[in-house]
């Protein structure tokens, strides 16, 4: 009995060592890809005169698409947000998913609307649209508003996609704050094929918690006061800054949030468009875009834009939070296991060598075992075998490694965008990174592997029971003002 | 005479504040299109100069408060980068009586100015 | 920023060296042979001391020894007897102490010089913003100094604020600029940039010759028009639009890259900006470089060029499909009727093909050439042309053709909208609808 537990303490010991290497030597490649990626973006970018897209009669116009489900108190400055963004030839095109509050009649009113008849293609099925609007008030002739029946995010999605007429589509959260020139930056990409075809360009979404915002306007950033979302900042500052961009640069990237997004029209409609059954349709559509350009032998990109374009409210309490990473762990697991085909697949590449393993193990294993770990030693302590010095260690170096990589992505934000200006809020990171491991790691394991769990029982009842869980779950997180559909980010284990 | 300018660019409004206060005018300034909307709401102008991209509301927006909402006759010269031909058409549309497209010589403004309001 | 990256990095590579050193010398010094991977951790380790095993199922540990020396040799003894792994594990613990204080002082460091640097910048700027536009519409006599700018940092701020004032301005005023800019002799800072080894700093020197008409610079940046580095190939191009003077797009005979959309983008914008007149743009319209030749086209179209009539309509017949998107697009804006039979041939030349339906572009460039004959088509179209649409009508499975073209033939008048209701019967249920709904737009 004894030798049993001693051996399994053995594998188990030196296992964890070796993943832990594994893990964190991934995460430190991940950096340096992404800090020599960086220097090169921010050479290139320090004097790109966007504004050549302004005036300009070959530059390409636009469709922008947010979907909107019962946002009766902003809807009306979400839109006008938007109608003012600096673009020339767009269109914003904004799909009432069935709402059951007053979003549509406060928009009819405040945007003098008036139903049109047009005609479209139904290229993708979706749930019927009921109505379609146009203002009669020449200013706000960009805006297109769309009725129909209730059908979940990705439905709505694809019947905004069923009506765009311009050259690229834009998939934005309706009420995520973007940054004027945010159009002008992410066209630009398309703009520069040499060879490959871009058919996605993504970028960062920032924490917009404290910032003060003036008419669907960022006036003044500002490090968030509460504690969760300053926790997120960091989380989302390592993420982006440090991972995607090394993605992107190696063109593995898995994922596109669904907050802020731009795709090549012709290549989502021919991949069927969002996927209206799972609960992370951002990333699945991407997946499933890049697999369809991989398996018809065509040279493709997928673009990664790091200049924060997009702000959004993170949730700021435990409930919503939790709620949040579990539905995110969910989305990932669906792309993961759905395209399972990928995984070490020579055929896709970048894709298959590295961006889908790299999924598999460190953003969806990793967590499970870290949480095998804890159970193990807590079971190892009851019983009394514990190896005290390594099991601290082991803590200790876990610990100082996670704040390490913490440490250099505010060293990151700071040497590229630095959005945070007082020295203030920059100590503030630096404690907060330290805190983070204490406190704010575990509750997102926990939600992880509750995601995982549900995933694993919810199998049978799928489908059916997310549409309608997707309304209720609205009902109840608006009052926090929680984003839907911010899509699954990189988590750390 | 009272002339309103509403532009972002710092430099763009002090070139022209100075050019025209040598005129003899008086010059306000509104930095957005939140501004400009509160003084065009509280105060009384014989021209408006406007930029067309400003934070918060555009100058599109702007002439269309002014011209169909508030039916004021002031006249609008639009001052602004963008110069391709469906957005001077929509300007117009919308009400306003010149427009200008960037680099603009400050002379040339002046003399547009002088133009509309010899008139009153 | 790239300073305090190598200080970052020489201080982890001391950290690094550190790091090997004890490990090696622990494995030189090391008092007691161990396995190393021990069949089970907490079995006892080989070891001269007399102090008992520690790692026993025991958690509570005493330290049967404590000389008199006190914690230290404690702690030393303790460490000689640990297993490798904890040896390893606590160098790294304490190589990450060090390096995560060093790390954050310097980002409280970092933080506080570029919070000043960034407001003493801000406020030059802001002074010579004032003292520009004060020279430009101040009062005639006055002579003028400008505030430190013999400072390299405030310099460049300088040259920042004078070019983009002259940006916003021509005529008089402009020109006082430039030859301020002249006078105080800052052309020579920008030459100097050319020759500097980075490729941002040569671009930035690019920019600031073209846009202040440097007309000497034109030999220095013509040798970037085929760099391998993207950027600085565009921005040679872009202020050679400038300053070349007798040939503005000259180098386009020599341009060995594709030419990407974002280049045309900015060539245009340096035309139009300029006002720049170029003749004809016949010459590059038998350029190898397809992107040239699309390029070109499209300028034909765009400045009206009407002479250039005769060699679009050749490119219709242009192997790429982009090339004859391109010429369609371009006569679309001749608006020429006698474009008519000729535009024809290419809608019934550019059908999809079947065996490329797997290709994901292909068939999707046919789709688009057809759109773009049948809106051209639409310009120039008479009631004449009412057998053509008839057979689209028939044969043509894309949407949004179908959708353009009954829109035109709605208004063709005589003979369009009887020709729709013949069409009606026997047609898709989709045709069907787009019929229907074109009838009820007209009648709104």
């Amino acid at each position: 009995m004894i030798e049993f537990f001693k051996v399994l303490q053995f594998i188990v010991e030196n296992g964890i060592i070796i993943l832990t290497i594994f893990i964190f030597g991934s995460y430190t490649a991940l950096a340096i890809f992404s800090a020599i990626a960086m220097l090169r973006y921010m050479r290139k970018n320090s004097f790109v005169d966007y504004n050549v897209l302004l005036s300009s009669p070959l530059a390409p116009s636009i469709s922008v698409i947010a979907p909107a489900y019962n946002e009766g108190k902003t809807i009306v400055d979400n839109i006008r947000s938007l109608l003012s963004l600096h673009y020339n030839d767009f269109e914003v095109i904004i799909i009432n998913d069935g709402s059951t509050d007053d979003s549509l009649e406060k928009v009819v009113k405040a945007y003098d609307l008036e139903p049109v008849k047009l005609m479209f293609e139904q290229k993708l099925n979706t749930q019927p649209v009921k109505a379609i609007y146009k203002s009669r008030n020449k200013a706000f002739s960009k805006l297109v508003v769309v009725d129909k029946e209730n059908g979940g995010k990705a439905d709505a999605l694809n019947a905004g996609i069923n009506l765009a007429q311009k050259d690229f589509i834009s998939a934005i959260d309706v009420d995520s704050i973007l940054v004027e020139d945010a159009l002008l930056i992410m066209a630009k990409p398309f703009l520069e094929e040499d060879g490959h075809k871009i058919i996605a360009s993504g970028g960062v979404i920032r924490i917009a918690n404290s910032c003060k915002i003036e008419d669907g306007r960022i006036t003044e950033i500002k490090l968030p006061k509460r504690f969760l979302p300053r926790m997120q900042v960091l989380e989302y500052t390592r993420a982006f800054l440090m991972g995607r961009m090394a993605w992107s640069k190696l063109n593995g990237l898995l994922l596109i949030s669904g907050a802020f997004g731009m795709f090549n029209r012709d290549v989502v409609i021919k991949c069927g468009g969002y996927n209206t059954d799972l609960v992370g349709e951002d990333m699945e559509l991407i997946v499933r875009m890049r697999r369809y350009m991989a398996e018809h032998n065509e040279k493709y990109r997928v673009i990664y834009i790091p200049d924060p374009l997009c702000w959004t409210e993170a949730p700021s309490t435990l409930r919503v939070l939790t709620r949040q990473r579990d539905r995110w762990t969910r989305g990932t697991m669906e792309s993961l296991f759905k395209h399972f085909k990928l995984f070490f697949n020579p055929r896709y590449k970048a894709l298959g060598l590295l961006g889908h393993p790299y999924w598999f193990f460190l953003e969806w294993l990793a967590p499970i075992i870290e949480f095998i770990g804890i159970v193990y030693f807590i079971i190892i302590a009851i019983l009394g075998y514990p190896n005290w010095p390594f099991f601290f260690l082991l803590l200790a170096t876990v610990f100082l490694f996670a704040i390490t990589l913490s440490f250099w992505a505010v060293l990151f934000e700071e040497l590229s965008f630095h959005r945070y200006n007082k020295r203030r809020e920059v100590v503030k990171m630096l404690i907060t990174s330290v805190l983070e491991p204490i406190f704010y790691h575990p509750v997102i394991l926990f939600s992880t592997i509750r995601g995982n769990f549900k995933f694993f029982i919810g199998e049978k009842t799928w489908g059916k029971m997310e549409r309608q869980g997707f309304a209720e779950n609205d009902d109840q997180e608006k009052d926090v003002r929680e984003v839907e559909g911010v899509s699954p980010k990189t988590l750390e284990s | 005479m009272k002339i309103l300018v509403c532009e972002d660019d710092y430099m763009v409004i002090k070139a022209i504040e100075h050019k025209l206060t040598r005129e003899g005018y008086e010059v306000d300034i509104a930095n957005d299109g939140r501004m400009a909307t509160e003084k065009l709401k509280t105060l009384t102008y014989d021209l408006v100069i406007t930029d067309l991209l400003m934070p918060f509301s555009g100058g599109l927006e702007l002439i269309n408060l002014m011209k169909n909402e508030m039916k004021k006759e002031t006249p609008i010269i639009v001052l602004s980068k963008v110069g391709n031909e469906e957005t001077i058409i929509e300007a117009f549309k919308l009400g306003a009586d010149d427009y200008l497209t960037k680099p603009f010589s400050p002379n040339e403004l002046s003399i547009r100015v002088k133009r509309f309001l010899i008139k009153r | 920023m790239t300073a305090g990256i190598k200080t970052i990095r020489v201080v982890f590579t001391i950290l690094g060296f550190l790091l090997v050193s004890m490990l090696s010398f622990e494995a030189s010094g090391a008092n007691a042979p161990e396995a190393i991977v021990n069949a089970s951790p907490s079995s006892v380790e080989i070891s001269e001391s007399p102090t008992p095993p520690y790692g026993s199922s025991n958690p509570s540990l005493k330290p049967t020894e404590l000389s008199a020396n006190g914690t230290w040799e404690w702690f030393v003894n303790r460490y000689r007897q640990a297993s490798l792994k904890v040896k390893i594990l606590l160098v790294i613990v304490i190589y990450l102490i060090i390096s995560l204080t060093l790390l954050f002082l310097f980002i409280i460091i970092n933080r506080t010089i570029k919070s000043r640097e960034r407001r003493q910048a801000k406020e030059i700027k802001e002074i010579y913003q004032d003292e520009l536009t004060g020279f430009l519409f101040g009062e005639d006599n006055q002579t003028f100094e400008f505030t430190g700018i013999n400072h390299n940092v405030n310099r460049e701020i300088f040259i920042d604020e004078l070019i983009s004032l002259h940006n916003n301005l021509y005529g008089e005023a402009a020109n006082r600029l430039r030859d301020l800019y002249f006078n105080l002799e800052l052309y020579k800072d920008s030459l100097q940039k050319v020759s500097s080894g980075k490729w941002n700093v040569k671009a930035k020197g690019f920019r600031e010759l073209a846009q202040m008409d440097v007309k000497d610079a034109n030999r220095h940046i013509a040798k970037f028009i085929n760099s391998k580095n993207k950027i600085l190939r565009m921005e040679s191009q872009v202020a050679l639009v400038k300053l070349n003077e007798e040939d503005p797009l000259g180098y386009l005979d020599e341009l060995k890259y594709k030419l990407t959309e974002w280049e045309q983008i900015n060539i245009l914008n340096s035309l139009s900006y300029h006002q720049i007149n170029i003749e004809s743009f016949d010459r590059w319209m038998d350029s190898s470089n397809d992107s040239v030749v699309i390029f070109v086209t499209k300028l034909a179209g765009l400045y009206k060029q009407l002479q250039s009539w005769p060699r679009v309509l050749e490119l219709l017949n242009h192997k790429n499909p982009e090339v004859r998107r391109a010429a369609v697009k371009t006569l679309d804006m001749f608006e020429v009727s006698e474009n008519a039979s000729l535009l024809k041939e290419v809608y019934f030349k550019d059908q999809p093909v079947e065996e490329k339906e797997d290709d994901v572009f292909y068939n999707l460039h046919l789709d688009r050439n057809r759109l773009a004959v049948i809106e051209a088509m639409g310009t120039i179209a008479t009631p004449d042309d009412l057998p053509f649409f008839e057979q689209v009508l028939r044969i043509e499975k894309n949407f949004d053709i179908l959708k353009k073209t009954t829109a035109i033939v709605h208004d063709l008048d005589p003979g369009g909208p009887e020709l729709l209701n013949r069409v009606m019967t026997g047609s898709t249920d989709d045709l069907k609808k787009i019929i229907e709904n074109a009838k009820q737009i007209a009648v709104q």
